[in-house]
C-alpha cells in the first residue's frame, strides 16, 4: 500500500471534519437550531473517507439516510451542508432537502437516501452510465446491515453481476438497524457470503482503521475500474450516537459508547498508527483538527445568519418544465 | 354637426331594379348604431335585411310597409337631434342636398356577416369521403368546397394530399369563399386551443397577429375575447346574453320556465339571483315566451323569405301531385361507365335535369310560368335546381338544360351549388326558372311531395333508388332499380294529363339514357 | 402517409431516437429476450408485446439492456443512468408491476430535483403496457395511471392512437424530467395515420378529437376509439360533442377542458380506471371548481367500478366502460337541465 504524507493528512482532516460536523449538530439540535429527523455518522468516519479516497468526480457515490460522512468524503462543500441541515435557502438543496437528502451531483455524490436499500439499484445505473459511456469511472453505493435485509440490495446485486458494470457496493456494518440489533435481523448473520452469493468478491476491512478500509477499496476501484465488473467492500464499524437524534438507544448496553468510543475511535486508532510509526508528526494532526473546529464553528454562524426560503420556493424545482 | 343622411333603397346584385319594404325593424326616434338591422326589403327572389352603417337617430321612415320602390329611392332619414323636422320636409321634398355625397353605405348581413369558415356540405362531404385522400386534405376541400374527385393525387398511390389540395386552391380561387369577410384566415397553424380557433375563426380574427397567454405561450379564449373586444367585434354572443346563474337560480328558472337569457343580473360578478328570476318571472314575459325546454333564435332573412314565399304558395297554388316510378338500372350503369371516363364526374340528377329538359321539350306545356297576365311559355328549358345550404335553401336556375350536354349540366350544377353555398348567386342565378327539381334521394327519401315556388308551375321532387323484386317474364322475380318521382302541379297552369305525358316522357329518357348523351 | 399500429409506432420512435442520441439506452425485462437460452437466439422476444423488436441487433448489447426480473432495480438503474447522463427508457412489463418498483418512482425519481434543491436532471422515461380487454386479470390489466398522475415532479402520458404515440415518445425521450409513459395494450395493433420521420407532440396540449356544441367529452386512451364511436353515432341524430383526448395526464390541459365546458355547459369524462382518486373524478373536481357556473347539468363520470379488474369475458366486459355506457351518459347528461 502506497499513501503519501499529504494523502494521509488530507484522510485525517476529512474523517476529523466528519467528527466535528456531528458532534456540533448533536450539540445544536438539542439547543433547538435544527428541524427534523437526523441521523449521525460519527463512528464511522474510517470507512467513508477510506472509500471515497479512491473516488474522483467521476465517481459517483450514493449514500443513505446517515449520509454526512460520505457527502464530506466526497468533497461536498461543508458550509453548504451544514446551511441546507439548517433548512437555509442557500444551503446545499436551497432548504428543500435537509439531512436526509443533501447530494451535490458536480462532486458525483448522487445523494444521501431517505429509504433504506433506495440507493444500490441507482448506482447501478450510475455504473451502466459509465459503462454506456465508457467514463472509466464507478459507481458505489453505501449500505448498511439493515439494507442488507432489503430486496433492492439484493436486485442491485445479481443485476451489476448479470451486467458486469463497474460497481461497487460498500457495506457498512454498524451492529443496528435502527433499534434492532444485527444478529437479530440479519438470518445467517454473514453479509460476506451473501453477497459472494451473488456471485461478486467481497474485500473485507476493519472499519475502525482507515487503512485497512483504503487498502480493501484499493483492490475493489483496480477490479471494477478495470472491467472486472462489480464487487463489494465489507466493513464492521459502530456509530456513536443512537438510530436518530433523540433516540434514547435503550437497546445498547449503559457501557456500549462509552467503551467503543475508547477502544474503536477512528481517529484515535489512525492517529496512535501514524504517530507511532512516525509516519506525520502530532503537531500536524493537532493543526489540522483546529483549523477544522474553526470551519465548523463558522459553518454554524453562517448557517444561522443565513437566510430561510421563501414561500415561493415551495414552487419551484419540482420539474425542468412542466 | 346638422347633418341629415338618407337611406336609400339597395342594389343587391345587378338585376335588381326595385325592393320592397318588408317589415321595418326600426321605429321613428330610435337611436341607430352600427350593424343594426333596418329594414328588410324583398327582391323578386329573395328578403334581405339592410343593415345600418352609421350611428344616429331614425327621424324619419319615408317608405311604408308594402311600397316598392325604385334602387336609389329614399326610403328613410337619419339626423341629429339639431336637425328640425321641417328641415326633415324640405329635404325630403328636395329643397336640401344631402350633406353627404355618399349615401349611408350599408352591408346586407348575407354578404358581410357570413361564416368565415366553410358553411358545411354535406353532400360535398361524403362525396369527398370516397375520394382517396389524406384526412387533412379532405378537411381543407370539404372547408372550401372543393370537389375531390376534380383533382389529380401526388400522394402514395396517388392519394390527394394537402398539397394536392393547397395547389388546386392557389389555381382556382373561386373555390375558396372569397366573399367571406376578412378572406381565408387560416387559424390551424397558429398555438391556440381549439375553442380559441373556433372563435377567432367566427369573428374573422387572425390568430397569427395575438400572443398568448395560456400554456406555453398558447392562444386561449380569453386572448380572443380581449382581442374581439379591443378591436370592436362583439365575441358573437347568443341571441341574447344569458347571465351566469347558480343552479338554485337556474332551477327555479327553469321550473317557472323563464329563459335565463331574460333574467337581469343583479349579484355579485353578473350572476343572476334567485330574487332576480322571480322579478323577471313578475315582469311580462316578452312575446313569444318560449318555453323552459327551447331557445328563441331571431329568423334570418333567408328564413323569412322562405316562410313568406313558401306559405303563399301552399295558400295560392292549387296543387296536384303525380308520382311515377322509373327503372334506373341501364341509367346506372351507364353513369358508372361514364365517371370511369376522364372528365367531371356526373351525378344522378345531373342526369335528371338533362332527361327533364328534354321532356320539357317533348311536352311544353309544362314548360311555363304562370302569371296574372297570362302564361308565360319558355322556349328553353330553364331547370331551377333545390340547393340546401346552412340556415335553409336557395334554388340557383340551370339555364337552357337541354341544350347542354351532361358534362356542361353536371359543371354548371357544381358551380352553383358552390356559389349557393358562398351565398354569392346573383339575381340572374335565380331568375327566370321555367321548372324546377328538388332531390332528397341522397338522405334515403322514397318519395315526397314538393311545393311549387312561383311563378314556376311545377316541380319535380326526386326520391332515392332502391333496390326492389318485380315480376319477371318468366314469372320468376327480379331485383331492379327503383327511383320514384313526384311531380307537382299547379293546376292553374297544367292539368293532369299534361302532366302525366310529361313524367312519361320523363321516364322514357331516364329509362332509355343513351339518348341522354347526344 | 403510411398507417401503422401503435405497436409499429412506438418501436419507429424507439428506433429513430436511439439513431439520433447515443445516450438513449433502453432496458427492461425481455426487451430482447433469449439471453442464456439453449436455442442461441439472441432476440427472441424484442419485448413482450413486441415493442422493442429491432433494438438488440441495431443498437447492441450495451444501450438495449435485458435485465433480471428486478422492477425495482430496472427503475432504480434507470434513476441512476438519467441522473448521470445517459437518457434511459426503461419498461415496465405491465403497469400493474408498479406495485413492486413504486419506492424508486414515488421517492426516488420523481423527488430527486426537488430534494436536491433543483440540481438534479433526470432524463427517464418508463414504458409501461396498461388496460384491460384482454382477459388478463387483475394483476394484468389495470390502468393505474391516476396513481402516478398524483405524484408531483412525474409526468404521465396516456396516448390513445399510434400518431400521438409517436410524437408523444419522441417528446418524453427528449423531455429532461421523469416521464411515465402508459400503452394501453388493447390499442397495440389499432393503426392509423403516422409520418414517417420526427415529429414530437408538447405535453399538456390536449387533441380536439371531435368538435361540437353540446356536450364535452373527456376521454382517456383506449377510452377515446371508443368514445369517438358513440360521438360520431350521436352527431347523426343532431348531437355534437367536443371530445378532448388529454394526452398528458400530467401536466394536463385544464385550459383546453375548460374553454369546451363554458361553451357546452355539460361534461361527461371517460375512464377506464376505477372512480376513487382518478382522473375522471381529477377532471370532474376541476371543472366543478373553475366552470361551474357554465355547468347546466351535473357531471357524469363514465368509469369502471370500484373492484379489481375481473377475469371472465362476460365479467370484464361489464366491468369496462362501453360505448352502450357512454351513450347513455352523454344522453342523460343532455336530459337532465
Amino acid at each position: 500500500m502506497q499513501i503519501s504524507r499529504e494523502q494521509m493528512l488530507r484522510a485525517y482532516r476529512q474523517m476529523v471534519t466528519i467528527r466535528e460536523f456531528e458532534e456540533r449538530i448533536h450539540v445544536d439540535i438539542q439547543r433547538g437550531g435544527i428541524a427534523g429527523f437526523t441521523h449521525l455518522y460519527a463512528g464511522q468516519e474510517a470507512v467513508a473517507v477510506g472509500v471515497c479516497e479512491h473516488l474522483t468526480e467521476k465517481d459517483k457515490i450514493i449514500s443513505t439516510h446517515r449520509g454526512h460522512g460520505h457527502c464530506i468524503a466526497k468533497g461536498c462543500d461543508v458550509i453548504g451542508m451544514m446551511k441546507e441541515i439548517y433548512g437555509r435557502q442557500d444551503g446545499l438543496c436551497k432548504g428543500k432537502g435537509g439531512s436526509m437528502h443533501i447530494a451535490d451531483l458536480d462532486k458525483g455524490m448522487l445523494g444521501a437516501n431517505g429509504i433504506v436499500g433506495g440507493g444500490p439499484p441507482i448506482a447501478v445505473g450510475a455504473a451502466i452510465t459509465a459503462k454506456v459511456l465508457k467514463t472509466g469511472g464507478v459507481a458505489v453505493s453505501f449500505s448498511g446491515d439493515g439494507a442488507s435485509n432489503q430486496g433492492t440490495v439484493f436486485e442491485a446485486m445479481n443485476m451489476a453481476v448479470v451486467l458486469k458494470v463497474p460497481k461497487i457496493f460498500v457495506l457498512e456494518n454498524n451492529g443496528y438497524s435502527e433499534h434492532t440489533g444485527f444478529s437479530y435481523a440479519v438470518g445467517g448473520r454473514d453479509m460476506v457470503r451473501r453477497t459472494e452469493g451473488f456471485g461478486m468478491p467481497v474485500f473485507q476491512a476493519d472499519g475502525y482503521d482507515f487503512f485497512s478500509v483504503y487498502e480493501a477499496m484499493r483492490q475493489a476501484t483496480e477490479l471494477s475500474r478495470n472491467g472486472g465488473g462489480p464487487c463489494a467492500v465489507y466493513a464492521e464499524c459502530t456509530r456513536f450516537f443512537g438510530h436518530f437524534e433523540g433516540d434514547p438507544q435503550l437497546y445498547r448496553a449503559k457501557d456500549e459508547v462509552a467503551r467503543l468510543r475508547a477502544e474503536n475511535d477512528s481517529l484515535k486508532i489512525f492517529r496512535q498508527r501514524v504517530t507511532e510509526t512516525g509516519l506525520l508528526p502530532g503537531s500536524d494532526l493537532d493543526q489540522v483538527e483546529s483549523e477544522v473546529r474553526e470551519l465548523i464553528d463558522r459553518a454554524v454562524r453562517e448557517a444561522v445568519a443565513a437566510p430561510a426560503p421563501t414561500e415561493a420556493d415551495v414552487l419551484t424545482d419540482v420539474y425542468i418544465s412542466y | 354637426m346638422n347633418a341629415i343622411t338618407p337611406i336609400i333603397m339597395p342594389k343587391w346584385g345587378l338585376e335588381m331594379s326595385e325592393g320592397t319594404i318588408s317589415n321595418w325593424h326600426v321605429v321613428e326616434g330610435q337611436s341607430l348604431s352600427r350593424g343594426m338591422e333596418i329594414v328588410d326589403i324583398e327582391t323578386a327572389k329573395i328578403v334581405n335585411t339592410l343593415e345600418s352603417d352609421l350611428e344616429g337617430t331614425v327621424r324619419r321612415l319615408v317608405a311604408p310597409v308594402g311600397q316598392t320602390l325604385p334602387v336609389g329611392a329614399l326610403i328613410a332619414i337619419v339626423a341629429d337631434a339639431g336637425v328640425t323636422d321641417a328641415d326633415i320636409d324640405r329635404f325630403i321634398r328636395g329643397d336640401i342636398a344631402a350633406p353627404q355625397a355618399e349615401p349611408a353605405r350599408v352591408d346586407t348581413r348575407s354578404q358581410e356577416v357570413a361564416e368565415p369558415v366553410a358553411v358545411s356540405d354535406p353532400d360535398l362531404e361524403r362525396r369527398n369521403e370516397t375520394v382517396s385522400a389524406t384526412p387533412i386534405a379532405r378537411r381543407i376541400a370539404n372547408r372550401h368546397g372543393v370537389d375531390l374527385s376534380r383533382l389529380t393525387g401526388t400522394g402514395r398511390n396517388g392519394r390527394i394530399n394537402q398539397e394536392d389540395v393547397e395547389a388546386y386552391l392557389a389555381n382556382h380561387p373561386a373555390s375558396a369563399p372569397v366573399n367571406t369577410a376578412p378572406a381565408i384566415i387560416d387559424n390551424r397553424s397558429i398555438h391556440a386551443t381549439s375553442r380559441a380557433i373556433r372563435l377567432a375563426n367566427r369573428l374573422g380574427i387572425d390568430l397569427s397577429r395575438l400572443s398568448g397567454t395560456g400554456r406555453n405561450g398558447r392562444v386561449n379564449v380569453d386572448n380572443v375575447e380581449r382581442h374581439a373586444a379591443a378591436s370592436g367585434l362583439a365575441p358573437a354572443p347568443a341571441a341574447a346574453p344569458t347571465p351566469p346563474a347558480g343552479p338554485a337560480a337556474r332551477k327555479l328558472a327553469a321550473d317557472l320556465g323563464i329563459p335565463l337569457s331574460s333574467v337581469t343580473p343583479t349579484g355579485p360578478k353578473g350572476h343572476a339571483t334567485k330574487e332576480d328570476v322571480r322579478n323577471a318571472a313578475a315582469s311580462p314575459p316578452p312575446a313569444p315566451a318560449p318555453t323552459a325546454a327551447s331557445d328563441l333564435i331571431p329568423h334570418s332573412a333567408m328564413r323569412r323569405a322562405i316562410a313568406t314565399a313558401l306559405t303563399a304558395a301552399k295558400r295560392d297554388v292549387p296543387h296536384f301531385y303525380l308520382t311515377a316510378d322509373i327503372l334506373m338500372d341501364d341509367l346506372l350503369g351507364l353513369r358508372g361507365q361514364l365517371n370511369a371516363m376522364a372528365g367531371p364526374k356526373i351525378s344522378v340528377n345531373d342526369f335528371i335535369v338533362r332527361a327533364a329538359a328534354l321532356a320539357l321539350g317533348d311536352v311544353p306545356d309544362v314548360n311555363v310560368q304562370f302569371t296574372d297576365e297570362g302564361m308565360r311559355r319558355f322556349t328553353q328549358a330553364n331547370i331551377a335546381i333545390a340547393v340546401a345550404i346552412e340556415g335553409g335553401l336557395v334554388t340557383p336556375v340551370l339555364r337552357d338544360a337541354g341544350g347542354k350536354p351532361l358534362r356542361t349540366i353536371a359543371a354548371e350544377a357544381v358551380g352553383l351549388a358552390a356559389r349557393a353555398r358562398d351565398r354569392r348567386l346573383t339575381q340572374q342565378d335565380l331568375s327566370d326558372g321555367s321548372f324546377a327539381i328538388s332531390n332528397l334521394g341522397m338522405f334515403g327519401i322514397r318519395h315526397f311531395q314538393a311545393i311549387i315556388a312561383p311563378p314556376q308551375a311545377a316541380i319535380l321532387a326526386v326520391g332515392a333508388t332502391r333496390r326492389e323484386a318485380q315480376e319477371a317474364s318468366d314469372g320468376g322475380v327480379r331485383f331492379r332499380s327503383v327511383m320514384s318521382v313526384t311531380l307537382s302541379c299547379d293546376h292553374r297552369a297544367i292539368d293532369g294529363a299534361v302532366g302525366a305525358r310529361f313524367l312519361a316522357a320523363l321516364r322514357q329518357h331516364l329509362e332509355q339514357p343513351l339518348g341522354l348523351l347526344s | 402517409m403510411p398507417k401503422i399500429s401503435m405497436r409499429q409506432a412506438i418501436n419507429d420512435a424507439l428506433h429513430l431516437e436511439m439513431e439520433r442520441d447515443p445516450r438513449v439506452i433502453v432496458l427492461g425485462e425481455d426487451v430482447s429476450g433469449g439471453a442464456g437460452g439453449t436455442s442461441g437466439e439472441r432476440e427472441a422476444a424484442g419485448g413482450v408485446f413486441g415493442l422493442t423488436k429491432g433494438l438488440l441487433p441495431r443498437f447492441g448489447e450495451d444501450r438495449v439492456i435485458d435485465t433480471p426480473i428486478s422492477e425495482s432495480c430496472i427503475v432504480g438503474a434507470a434513476n441512476g443512468a438519467a441522473l448521470t447522463g445517459l437518457r434511459p427508457v426503461a419498461e415496465i412489463m405491465f403497469a400493474d408491476f408498479v406495485g413492486v418498483c413504486l419506492d424508486q418512482l414515488l421517492n426516488q425519481a420523481a423527488k430527486f430535483r426537488y430534494m436536491f434543491g433543483g440540481k438534479a436532471r433526470t432524463p427517464l422515461v418508463i414504458r409501461m403496457t396498461c388496460g384491460g380487454g384482454m382477459n388478463a386479470a387483475a394483476q394484468h390489466s389495470q390502468t393505474i395511471y391516476p396513481m402516478l398522475t398524483g405524484i408531483p415532479g412525474l409526468k404521465v402520458v396516456v396516448p390513445s392512437n399510434a400518431y400521438d404515440a409517436k410524437g408523444l415518445l419522441l417528446t418524453a425521450i427528449r423531455d429532461d424530467d421523469p416521464v411515465i409513459f402508459f400503452e394501453h395494450k388493447s390499442l397495440y395493433m389499432d393503426e392509423c395515420e403516422v409520418p414517417d420521420g420526427d415529429y414530437t407532440i408538447p405535453f399538456g396540449e390536449a387533441a380536439m378529437v371531435r368538435e361540437g356544441e353540446h356536450v364535452t367529452v373527456v376521454a382517456l386512451a383506449r377510452m377515446v376509439p371508443l368514445a369517438i364511436g358513440v360521438v360520431d353515432k350521436l352527431a347523426a341524430e343532431g348531437i355534437s360533442c367536443d371530445l378532448i383526448d388529454p394526452r398528458t395526464t400530467s401536466p394536463l390541459d385544464e385550459e383546453t377542458i375548460l374553454e369546451s365546458v363554458r361553451a357546452t355547459g355539460r361534461l361527461v369524462v371517460v375512464d377506464e380506471s376505477p372512480p376513487r382518486c382518478s382522473v375522471a373524478a381529477d377532471i370532474a373536481a376541476m371543472v366543478a371548481e373553475k366552470a361551474f357556473h357554465h355547468l347546466k347539468a351535473p357531471i357524469i363520470q363514465v368509469t369502471a367500478p370500484h373492484t379489481p379488474v375481473p377475469f371472465a369475458r362476460e365479467l370484464e366486459a361489464a366491468y369496462l366502460p362501453s360505448p352502450e355506457k357512454i351513450e347513455a351518459a352523454i344522453r342523460k347528461v343532455l336530459g337532465s337541465r
